[in-house]
C-alpha cells in the first residue's frame, strides 16, 4: 500500500503541527501557573507591607503626640533656646507701621536712620521687650 | 484482464479488489485527516480566544485571614491626627507535643525575647498540653526574627489590637474597647451602637464602614486644655478639674477634658468611679455662673433694663433662709454692678421680677434642666426641684438648688453670646449653615449684645481679671459655689468655675473651666474662682487662640513700640 507523495508530506506536516500545538499548550499552562504563583506571592507581600505601614503610622502618631512633645520641650527647651509664642508676636501685614519716607529696603541695614541694631534678635526677644516695658 | 473489442469508444477499466481497497482506504484516511484537522483547528481557535479573555479574579489567593470582623474604623481629629487605630500583632504559641527539645527551643527564643520567663515557659513546653501561648502582641520584626530561628512546634496567630497613640490626651472622648474590640465607652461605644457591631456580627462590615471617622476635636487645643488642667490640679491641690472649648457658632466641641482620667491603652483605671467624664456626666451646682443666665432672663423678659437698680443694702430674708452677698457692697447696685460684684441679693431680686414660672421656663428654654443630646453615651440628667417655690427660684438664680452638667452650661453660654441661638453640641465637624438649620432662638439679639458687654466688663473690672489675654478680648463670669457636705453648705469646699467667650465683640469660642475643691495658694487666704478657674481659662485661651486662627486685636492694648523712629 503506497500513499501518494502529497498525502505523505501533508501527514508529516500535520504531525509536526500537532506536536507543536501540544508543546505550546503545555508551555502556556506552565507559564500561567508560574504567573499566578507570582501574583499570590506579591499579594502576600503587599498585605505584609500594608500591616507594616499601619504599624509605622501608629508609631509616628505616638511619637508626635502633643504630651510627648511637651515633655521634650520642657527638657531641652533651654538648650535649644525655645520660647512659647506670644500673641503679640503674631501680626497681620495690616498691623505693621506704614513705610517711612526715604526708606530704601536694600540699604536699610547700613542706614543709621532706619537700622535698629542695638538689640540682638534672638528667641525670646519679644517676651523680654514686653516684660521690660519696651526699654 | 484487458479485452480490446472492436468498439474502441468505450474502454472498460476494471480495478482489482486490492486496488479498490487501497483507494477506499486512502479516501477514508484523507477524510479522517480533514476531520481531525478541523478538530485541532477548533482547539487552536479556542486557545487563541481564551488568551484574550480577562482572568477571573476569584482565582487569586485572598489576603491573610486577619479576623475581619474585629476591625474597627480609625478615629482622627479634625486635622487628621490619629486618635485610635487598629494595629495587627502576632502572638506566639507553641504546641508542646510537637516540641522536640524544649531546652534548645528556649535557648533560641531567649536571643530574641531576652525577658522570657525561663522557668514558666519550660514548664509549659514540657507539659502535655496541645496548645500554649508563649508571648502575645509581638511586632512583625520580632515575628520574622523568631521564624528565622527555625524552632519546630511553634507558630504565630495574627490578632488585631486597638491602639491609642495619644494616650490620655483625648481619653474620655475616644473611650476604649474591651478584649474583643467591642467599644464600651466614649465614641468607640457610640460607633458600635450606630450599627458597626451588628454589621460585624453578620459579617457584613465592608470597607466603607471602616472609613476613618473624623471628629471636631483639635488635638493641639485638647492637649493645651488637658495640660493646663493638670497644672491647675497640682497647683491648687484640687480633687478634680475639667474644661470644654466650644465653637460658639457651630456647636462643635473643639476640646473637652476631665481630670482625673485614664490611659485608654490600659483601661484598668477607667472603671474607677472618680475617672468619670465630669464635663458631660458630672452634675454640679454651678454657682455664680448661673447669674449670667438670670441676668439674661431678666433683660430678655423686657421687665429689667441695663439701667435698672436693685437694693443690696440689706440681706434677703425668705422662707427662713438668709441670703447674703460675698464681699457685700451694701448699697444700691445697677444691673452691671450686680453682675461684676456678683451680688446674690441683686440677682435674686432680678429673678423675682420675672417670677418663679418664668424662671423655670427660661432655664428649660436654654437647655439647662433637661438631658442634653450628645454623641457620648456618658451624659447625666440635670436635677431640679419637683415643685418650684419662691425660695427655689431665689437660690437657683445664683446657681444653688439645681444640678446641671458643665457641658450644658457652656452650650447655654454660647447661646447667650452668639446672638441667641441655642445649638446642640457635637463631636463631629459641622458647618455654620448646618448649625443654623437646627438652632433654636432662645433670646433676643439685643439681650445677647448686653450680655457680651456685661461679660467683658466683668473681665476688665470684675472678678475675671485673671482670665484676660491681651489682644483677645475675653469676657466671662466666675462662679464660686460652696459644696454641700453632710447636708450643709461648707465654706471650705468649693466648686469653682469660669464661663467665658472670646473675642467678646464677635465671639468665636466659648471656654468653660472648673476646678473642684481647690485649696488656697501659698500666701493667699482664699480660693475663689477668680484665683484658680479664671487663670486656667486665660492660659487655655493664650495658648489655643493663635492655633484656632483667632486674630489678636491690639488696637486697645498698649504695647511698646518695637520699631524705632
Amino acid at each position: 500500500m503506497k500513499l501518494s507523495p502529497v498525502l505523505r508530506s501533508f501527514d508529516m506536516l500535520m504531525v509536526a503541527l500537532l506536536i507543536g500545538v501540544v508543546i505550546w499548550t503545555f508551555k502556556v499552562k506552565h507559564d500561567s501557573e508560574v504567573a499566578l504563583d507570582r501574583v499570590a506571592e506579591l499579594e502576600k507581600k503587599i498585605a505584609a507591607e500594608e500591616i507594616e505601614i499601619d504599624l509605622l503610622l501608629s508609631d509616628w502618631g505616638l511619637l508626635t503626640s502633643p504630651a510627648r512633645l511637651e515633655k521634650l520641650v520642657e527638657r531641652y527647651g533651654e538648650q535649644l533656646g525655645l520660647e512659647p509664642t506670644m500673641p503679640a508676636q503674631l501680626a497681620d501685614p495690616n498691623n505693621l507701621p506704614p513705610i517711612e519716607e526715604g526708606f530704601d529696603p536694600e540699604n536699610a541695614e547700613d542706614d543709621p536712620e532706619f537700622a535698629n541694631t542695638d538689640q540682638e534678635i534672638k528667641t525670646g526677644s519679644v517676651k523680654h521687650l514686653i516684660e521690660s516695658g519696651g526699654q | 484482464m484487458n479485452t480490446k473489442s472492436r468498439h474502441d469508444a468505450s474502454i472498460l477499466s476494471l480495478d482489482g479488489t486490492g486496488k479498490v481497497a487501497v483507494t477506499q482506504a486512502q479516501s477514508r484516511v484523507f477524510l479522517s485527516v480533514i476531520i481531525i484537522g478541523l478538530a485541532y483547528f477548533a482547539l487552536i481557535a479556542r486557545l487563541g480566544f481564551l488568551a484574550f479573555v480577562e482572568p477571573d479574579n476569584s482565582y487569586y489567593v485572598s489576603k491573610p485571614d486577619i479576623a475581619i470582623t474585629a476591625k474597627r474604623p480609625d478615629i482622627r481629629d479634625r486635622n487628621g491626627e490619629m486618635l485610635a487605630t487598629d494595629i495587627v500583632t502576632s502572638s506566639l504559641f507553641a504546641e508542646p507535643r510537637r516540641i522536640v527539645n524544649a531546652d534548645e527551643a528556649i535557648e533560641k527564643l531567649i536571643t530574641v525575647l531576652p525577658d522570657l520567663d525561663v522557668k514558666a515557659v519550660h514548664k509549659r513546653l514540657t507539659s502535655n498540653a496541645g496548645f500554649v501561648w508563649l508571648r502575645r502582641e509581638l511586632t512583625p520584626a520580632t515575628e520574622n526574627a523568631i521564624l528565622a530561628l527555625g524552632i519546630p512546634g511553634i507558630g504565630f496567630r495574627t490578632e488585631t489590637r486597638r491602639f491609642y497613640p495619644k494616650g490620655e490626651t483625648a481619653s474620655h472622648i475616644v473611650g476604649h474597647v474591651n478584649i474583643d474590640n467591642v467599644g464600651i465607652a466614649g465614641l468607640e461605644k457610640y460607633i458600635d451602637d450606630r450599627g458597626l457591631r451588628q454589621l460585624q456580627e453578620l459579617g457584613l462590615a465592608s470597607e466603607n464602614d471602616l472609613e476613618p471617622v473624623h471628629l471636631s476635636i483639635d488635638l493641639r487645643v485638647q492637649h493645651f486644655v488637658r495640660d493646663e488642667l493638670a497644672k491647675a490640679m497640682e497647683r491648687y491641690k484640687a480633687i478634680a478639674a475639667g474644661a470644654v472649648v466650644l465653637n460658639a457658632r457651630t456647636g462643635e466641641v473643639v476640646a473637652m477634658a476631665s481630670l482625673p482620667d485614664y490611659d485608654p491603652n490600659r483601661p484598668v483605671d477607667a472603671l474607677k468611679k472618680d475617672r468619670l467624664n465630669r464635663i458631660s456626666a458630672g452634675l454640679f451646682e454651678m454657682g455664680s455662673t448661673f447669674k449670667t443666665f438670670t441676668t439674661a432672663m431678666a433683660l430678655d423678659s423686657g421687665k429689667v433694663s441695663m439701667n435698672d437698680t436693685f437694693d443690696a443694702r440689706k440681706p434677703l430674708y425668705i422662707g427662713g433662709h438668709t441670703i447674703n452677698d460675698f464681699h457685700a457692697k451694701k448699697r444700691v447696685l445697677s444691673v452691671p454692678e450686680v453682675f461684676i460684684y456678683s451680688s446674690n441679693i441683686g440677682t435674686a431680686k432680678m429673678a423675682d421680677v420675672v417670677g418663679v414660672q418664668g424662671h423655670r421656663e427660661f432655664l428649660h428654654r436654654i437647655g439647662l434642666l433637661s438631658r442634653m443630646p450628645f454623641e457620648l453615651p456618658e451624659v447625666a440628667n440635670p436635677v431640679e426641684p419637683k415643685k418650684w417655690k419662691k425660695i427655689n427660684s431665689v437660690t437657683i438664680s445664683y446657681g444653688h438648688g439645681a444640678l446641671t452638667t458643665p457641658l450644658q452650661t457652656a452650650v447655654a453660654g454660647a447661646a447667650l453670646v452668639n446672638g441667641g441661638r441655642l445649638i446642640s453640641p457635637t463631636l463631629f465637624p459641622r458647618s455654620v449653615s448646618q448649625a443654623n438649620k437646627d438652632a433654636v432662638n432662645v433670646i433676643d439679639p439685643k439681650t445677647s449684645k448686653n450680655m457680651r458687654d456685661l461679660m467683658r466688663l466683668n473681665v476688665e473690672q470684675g472678678s475675671g481679671k485673671r482670665a484676660e489675654v491681651p489682644g483677645f478680648k475675653v469676657g466671662g463670669k466666675t462662679g464660686t459655689a460652696e459644696k454641700v457636705v453632710n447636708g450643709r453648705y461648707s465654706s471650705s469646699k468649693r466648686f469653682n468655675a469660669f464661663l467665658s467667650a472670646f473675642p467678646i465683640d464677635a465671639p468665636q469660642y466659648v471656654v468653660l473651666a472648673f476646678v473642684d475643691e481647690p485649696k488656697p495658694e501659698q500666701g493667699k487666704d482664699s480660693a475663689t474662682a477668680g484665683l484658680n478657674a479664671a487663670p486656667v481659662v486665660g492660659n487655655i485661651i493664650r495658648r489655643s487662640a493663635p492655633i484656632l486662627g483667632v486674630k489678636p486685636d491690639f488696637n486697645d492694648v498698649k504695647l511698646p513700640l518695637l520699631v524705632s523712629n
